[in-house]
């Protein structure tokens, strides 16, 4: 039996991160228990090794979402899709200095999100 | 005005001095033509009047004394001593012919001519009588020949004496006249040379006079002058520096620039421009300078350093001068501190709007996505389609309004939204969302210039929302093809149109669009007359097409 496909949530938005989960759930992935906070996605990271990461820009917490990814990069090599309620021109700088990453814009509808998933994948491959 | 003065000085000058020159030659001829006459004049005396008197004189001395000796002749009665007498009156013969021929070269005009030879004549003829007396002595009549000497003899000789007497008076009397010419000439020199003097000092004071009035006139101008642009160099708002293109010394300044500073005088005339200089290093001050000296003007903002460290904004506005064979380079500095201070206040300012902006775009993202959330939650405990459909219309609607908000914010105008962009955008999405195949039905969108305020364009986004999900879910049943056209126009002044038509089935005659229990067509009622305070227009047929009026401020 082919292994699902292992994908780690990082939003604070409790409500966005659930129904996202369940969106990813229902679509065949493996979804870790969301964290809402960037030292808990680097922990999580370590542990699970996920195979993709879902990571909000704005966190609860010390650490913002490119903190975070940066220093998952150093520990795996999962893909990340950025996602944020700013605009992408305001954090292109930062989104190229992450590399191996798709980013989608809130509010943004399921079909975006798992057509990111499928492309970085793909890509990732 | 000085330069004026002073050229009209130096020709005036130069007109005075050359005719007191003029007036100097002319002095020196006459005086020369004078002197030559007064010097012929005086040798004239000396070679003709006076020789001619002399020499008649001295031939009237011969002639007596000749006829003293004709009377010894007569009356010595020993031959020896009438021998003696005879040589004497022959030597004193031959002096009077030497004294007339002196007075025959000598004399002037033709009276004195006449009057020699008249007076030769006379002598000659004194000869017949002098020999007549010799013979009569050699033959011993002695009283016959003293009888014809103090006789005849003294009759002619008394003659001959007259006649040169008025050779001697005719000669003096010349002598006189030249003397008179020559005191003639003497009065002509003085009166001259006085005259001439006279003009010369009266003209050379008058030179000298209007030309010290000129100069104190252009002194006056020049200090005026001076006065003024000083005035105007101390008293302008900007510092005005010189500086030596060379070294960047500063060779001159207004108050000024030393006072804005905090230098005194004496301490700023020690500076260079690379020791105020805060942008520059002094070999960039100094490329700058080579710039400036090639280019011949520069504007430029730089910061300098006050004595007391404070950092002031100057804008400089350079340019080359070049007096007295050399380059130097007149700045004008502009202080601008203020300005500067001002402008990074607002620039802080807008950066702190532009951050909040940003904050609340960010935060009306998150939310609509928090919305969004739930609804699909809710949706997911719902089994009837007919539900499901109701949710999915909130969505969309809900979608419209983000779009708004992301179509504002891209926008960089906060006020007002492009209705070409959004439009466009809303189709997009409103298309994916009903998963719509392009090549049954596709969308017509003139492309007009009109733009909405944040207000507006979230009502029109719902409205459009609605009748074109309207139009995809009930204009094309089944396998029907068509399109669905979307316009919006300015018509009048602030009046804008949007009209949303298909060329569908159209809808059914009996359905009062006002009065409809359709949610969709419920809220474009309301909106449009009530939100945006406008009306609107259906009309069926073959398909649907509504319009709908509003007023738009930013128009």
């Amino acid at each position: 039996m082919e292994q699902k496909i292992k994908i780690l949530i990082v939003e604070d938005e409790a409500i966005f991160a659930m129904s996202m989960k369940r969106v990813l759930v229902k679509s065949g992935y493996h979804v870790i228990k969301p964290v809402s906070t960037g030292e808990e996605a680097v922990e999580k990271a370590k542990q699970e090794k996920p195979d993709l990461i879902i990571m909000d820009v704005s966190l609860a917490g010390k650490m913002d979402g490119f903190e975070a990814a940066n220093r998952i990069r150093s520990l795996c090599d999962s893909p990340i899709i950025i996602i944020s309620g700013y605009q992408k021109e305001e954090l292109s700088d930062r989104i190229k200095a992450v590399g191996s990453s798709i980013f989608l814009a809130k509010p943004f509808d399921p079909e975006e999100l798992k057509l990111a998933i499928d492309q970085l994948l793909k890509k990732h491959k | 005005m000085a330069e004026n003065i002073r050229n009209v000085t130096a020709h005036r000058l130069l007109f005075g001095f050359s005719f007191i020159i003029l007036l100097l030659i002319a002095f020196g001829v006459i005086s020369l033509i004078e002197i030559r006459t007064l010097s012929k004049v005086t040798r004239t005396i000396y070679n003709h009047p006076l020789v001619v008197s002399n020499a008649s004189l001295r031939a009237t001395t011969s002639m007596i004394k000749m006829h003293r000796s004709m009377k010894d002749v007569a009356l010595f009665d020993f031959p020896s001593g009438v021998n003696i007498a005879i040589n004497a009156v022959n030597e004193q013969a031959r002096m009077v012919f030497k004294s007339l021929d002196a007075v025959k070269k000598n004399i002037l005009g033709a009276e004195g001519q006449k009057l020699e030879n008249e007076t030769r004549h006379l002598f000659v003829t004194w000869k017949p009588i002098r020999e007549e007396v010799i013979k009569l002595v050699s033959k011993g009549q002695r009283e016959e020949a003293a009888k014809i000497t103090i006789g005849k003899g003294a009759d002619h000789v008394a003659k001959l004496e007259n006649k040169m007497l008025e050779l001697t008076s005719y000669a003096r009397n010349k002598a006189t006249g030249f003397m008179r010419h020559g005191e003639k000439v003497r009065s002509r020199i003085m009166k001259t040379t006085i005259i001439l003097i006279s003009i010369g000092l009266l003209l050379s004071g008058f030179i000298a006079f209007f030309t010290i009035r000129r100069t104190q006139t252009a002194e006056e101008a020049l200090q005026e002058s001076e006065e003024k642009f000083r005035i105007l160099f101390n008293q302008a708002a900007d510092s005005v520096v010189l500086v030596d293109s060379d070294t960047q010394a500063l060779i001159d300044f207004n108050d000024i620039a030393h006072q804005n500073l905090g230098f005194t005088r004496e301490e700023f005339k020690m500076l260079k421009v690379q020791d105020l200089e805060v942008v520059e290093k002094p070999e960039e001050t100094k490329r700058h300078s080579i710039k400036v000296k090639r280019e011949g003007s520069g504007t430029f903002e730089t910061k300098l350093r006050a004595k007391t460290g404070k950092i002031h904004d100057f804008l400089m506005k350079v340019r080359l001068v070049s007096f007295g064979g050399n380059d130097y380079i007149l700045g004008t500095w502009h202080e601008i501190t203020d300005i500067k201070r001002a402008e990074e206040q607002i620039k802080s300012a807008l950066k702190e709007k532009e951050v909040l902006l940003q904050e609340i775009h960010h935060r009306v993202n998150n939310n609509m996505q928090v919305i969004i959330s739930l609804i699909r939650l809710q949706c997911e405990r719902i089994d009837d389609e007919q539900y499901i459909e109701m949710f999915k219309d909130t969505l969309d609607r809900i979608k419209s309004m983000a779009l708004v908000h992301k179509k504002l914010y891209q926008s960089k105008d906060f006020a007002k939204i492009d209705c070409t962009e959004y439009v466009k955008s809303l189709m997009k999405e409103l298309f994916k969302s009903y998963g719509v195949d392009s090549n049954k039905i596709s969308i017509k969108l003139e492309k007009n210039d009109v733009s909405l305020s944040l207000d507006n364009a979230v009502s029109c986004g719902i409205i459009i929302n609605e009748l074109v999900t309207n139009s995809l879910k009930y204009a094309f049943p089944g396998n029907i093809k068509g399109d669905i056209s979307i316009g919006y126009s300015l018509i009048d002044k602030g009046q804008v149109e949007i009209r949303v038509a298909d060329n569908g089935v159209g809808m059914p005659e009996s359905l009062d669009f006002r009065n409809s229990d359709t949610l969709g067509l419920q809220i474009v009622v309301a909106l449009a007359e009530h939100q945006l305070g406008g009306k609107v227009s259906v009309s069926t047929g073959k398909g649907t097409e509504f319009r709908i009026w509003f007023k738009e401020p930013s128009h």
